[in-house]
């Protein structure tokens, strides 16, 4: 179990570097430099401008950039954002931890309400539940976030004033005003996933119940829901929860659109921003970010799975 | 949207299946009624100015923020605009980024997924390792990281979601080429001294065809939506051209003052984005009985 969990974790750090390399270079594509985005905008002399692209290294070859950006980066350090004059990984260590909440409490509610419905849609035998489910994952799969957010926004303002256009309070101060201002944002990303969560989990589902395992646990008497909660709850969940990690970087696209809408100071807000104030080193250092969580959130799942299913540990 | 990829080599084995496959796809019951409605947004934007009541461009200060009345069916935006102008408007960009985005993917998939399963080796290795790092990412993130480094715009967001996807089409057009490349009819042309390029194009292609023209299809939805996403968060076409993703993004301002303003796009984009989805859907059912394509997930939530 620890050679594969080795190789996954410098294949991990290999992903990481080509990404690097990527945002790097196609950073580097973009038209103007730092430099431009510092002095450009104060009609700067050309000595001005050589002498501020100078200190930031910006006169060196791209592979000398980029190395030593890449030093400094594995350090923590992503440089100074020329727009808020203040350090990049300052702005993430306090943007991180907005994205991380909202990516969890919707991981939680999409689990705790697409599961338990999932195994009641597989174990029901009345046709509407079905119909039902499929008609609302029609409607899940083809309403983009942004809409749903926007509807919400639209049901808050009319019914639920306590929620439309809170600011957001950080859970160490005020964690019931936290809550308030995270539950649109959470209900927006979880209508989707609650939704995708329960069809993964019923074809899971169904598929074991077949199984002569379930037929013996029901003849020997062991309790209805025991059975569909227990025993086929455990075979089904490993697909189910390999499928929530290849929706991960759904959810993270989610973030960018929800935070944007409910003007939450998270990650994804902070890259918009950054976009249009070509603030490259934020850029930079905010893709490098998502990507790391992304390949290490989908690493720890295949690592997770032989703990789920024994079947997969090797001998 | 089919005709975009099966430009690249229709041979003449694939004419005569055509119409067979339209006329299926008519039988398909919700499947031609999807398209009757794509049909109708398409007719609407090629239309256009003609049948727009008012200019969406042209704004109107005194008129601002009029709710629906029988002058502003779906009543009027923040600088007086007619939202169901902008609507009808910004059925065009839709439509056409859809179709755009996802032809370039298709064809650019299918040249590098041949390419990639005949030649084997280390070229497959390398296409196939770029795929996984470009797949090792979060495709709106992607998608937006692309278009802030091309540029806003309608042809630059176009590219950066062919660009999110291409390894997918790459990835099933090399699948599909390694099921044929050892099959004996391709020996054969082989051992006839048939030249590479014509035999990729008359032998290989047409046997892939069918399974990245399904996932075109069911891409189409996705790719819209993305497209939104982008210009929702600013990265579609510049204004004052309408545009559904940037209406919304505009009236979620003024959502308590002005409500029309997000439900006539919101609606619009919906619509549209459900019809695409039965058809694709219907695409696959009619040209893949199996139903082995498991549907490709979803750009952006």
């Amino acid at each position: 179990m620890i050679r594969p969990a080795l190789t996954r974790l410098a294949s991990l750090f290999g992903v990481l570097l080509v990404v690097s390399m990527l945002v790097f270079f196609l950073g580097s594509l973009i038209p103007g430099d730092l430099a431009s985005v510092i002095v450009g905008h104060e009609g700067a002399t050309p000595e001005q401008f050589e002498r501020v692209r100078r200190e930031l290294g910006l006169d060196q070859p791209l592979i000398v950039q980029y190395l030593n950006w890449l030093g400094n980066a594995v350090t923590g350090d992503f440089g100074t954002s020329p727009i808020t004059a203040r350090e990049v990984s300052a702005d993430i260590a306090q943007q991180f931890p907005v994205s991380l909440e909202l990516a969890l409490l919707c991981l939680v509610t999409s689990t705790v309400i697409g599961v338990p419905v999932g195994i009641k849609a597989a174990v029901s035998n009345k046709g509407w539940v079905d119909a039902a489910m499929r008609a609302s994952l029609l409607v899940m799969f083809s309403v983009p976030v942004f809409v749903v957010g926007i509807l919400l926004l639209l049901f808050a303002s009319a019914f639920a004033p306590d929620l439309f256009n809170v600011t957001y309070v950080p859970w160490q101060q005020d964690l019931v005003g936290n809550l308030r201002s995270m539950a649109l944002p959470v209900a927006t990303i979880t209508l989707p996933f609650a939704a995708m969560t329960m069809q993964m989990t019923r074809s899971a589902t169904l598929e074991v119940l077949s199984d002569p395992y379930i037929t013996t646990a029901r003849a020997v008497g062991v309790k209805r829901r025991r059975v569909h909660y227990v025993h086929a709850l455990r075979n089904a969940l490993p697909p189910v929860v390999t499928f929530l990690g290849f929706q991960f970087g759904v959810m993270m696209g989610g973030l960018l659109v929800v935070e944007q809408i409910f003007s939450l100071p998270g990650l994804g807000r902070g890259m918009l921003d950054a976009i249009n104030n070509r603030d490259y080193p934020s850029v930079t250092a905010i893709t490098m970010v998502f990507a790391a969580v992304f390949v290490v959130v989908n690493a720890a799942i295949d690592l997770l799975y032989p703990v789920l299913d024994p079947r997969q540990r090797s001998r | 949207m089919n005709e975009t990829p099966a430009t690249v080599a229709a041979p003449a084995s694939q004419t005569s299946r055509r119409p067979k496959l339209a006329s299926r796809l008519l039988r398909h019951k919700s499947g031609a009624a999807s398209l009757a409605v794509i049909l109708i947004f398409g007719v609407v934007a090629a239309l256009g100015s003609l049948i727009q009541p008012f200019d969406p461009i042209a704004g109107n200060v005194v008129a601002s923020f009029s709710p629906p009345s029988a002058e502003h069916w779906l009543g009027t935006d923040d600088l007086g605009r007619d939202v169901l102008s902008r609507v009808m408007d910004g059925a065009k960009i839709a439509l056409i980024v859809a179709t755009v985005s996802v032809g370039v993917a298709a064809i650019i998939g299918l040249i590098i997924g041949v390419i990639a399963g005949y030649a084997g080796g280390f070229l497959d290795l390398l296409i196939t390792r770029a795929q996984d790092v470009l797949f090792a990412f979060p495709t709106l993130l992607l998608a937006v990281i692309v278009s802030a480094v091309l540029g806003p715009g309608l042809i630059n967001a176009s590219l950066a979601i062919a660009l999110v996807y291409i390894p997918r089409f790459g990835r099933i057009a090399r699948s599909a080429t390694l099921q044929v490349k050892h099959s004996e009819f391709l020996d054969a042309a082989r051992l006839a001294g048939v030249p590479v390029v014509r035999m990729l194009l008359r032998h290989v292609v047409p046997n892939v065809m069918p399974s990245v023209l399904v996932l075109a299809a069911l891409s189409v939805s996705t790719a819209q939506l993305a497209y939104a996403s982008l210009a929702f968060l600013g990265l579609g076409v510049s204004p004052p051209q309408a545009d559904w993703g940037s209406m919304l993004s505009e009236g979620r301002n003024f959502v308590t003052v002005a409500p029309w303003m997000v439900i006539a796009p919101a609606a619009a984009l919906v619509l549209l984005m459900v019809a695409f989805n039965v058809v694709g859907d219907a695409v696959r059912d009619v040209m893949d009985p199996r139903g082995e394509h498991s549907k490709g997930a979803p750009i952006a939530a």
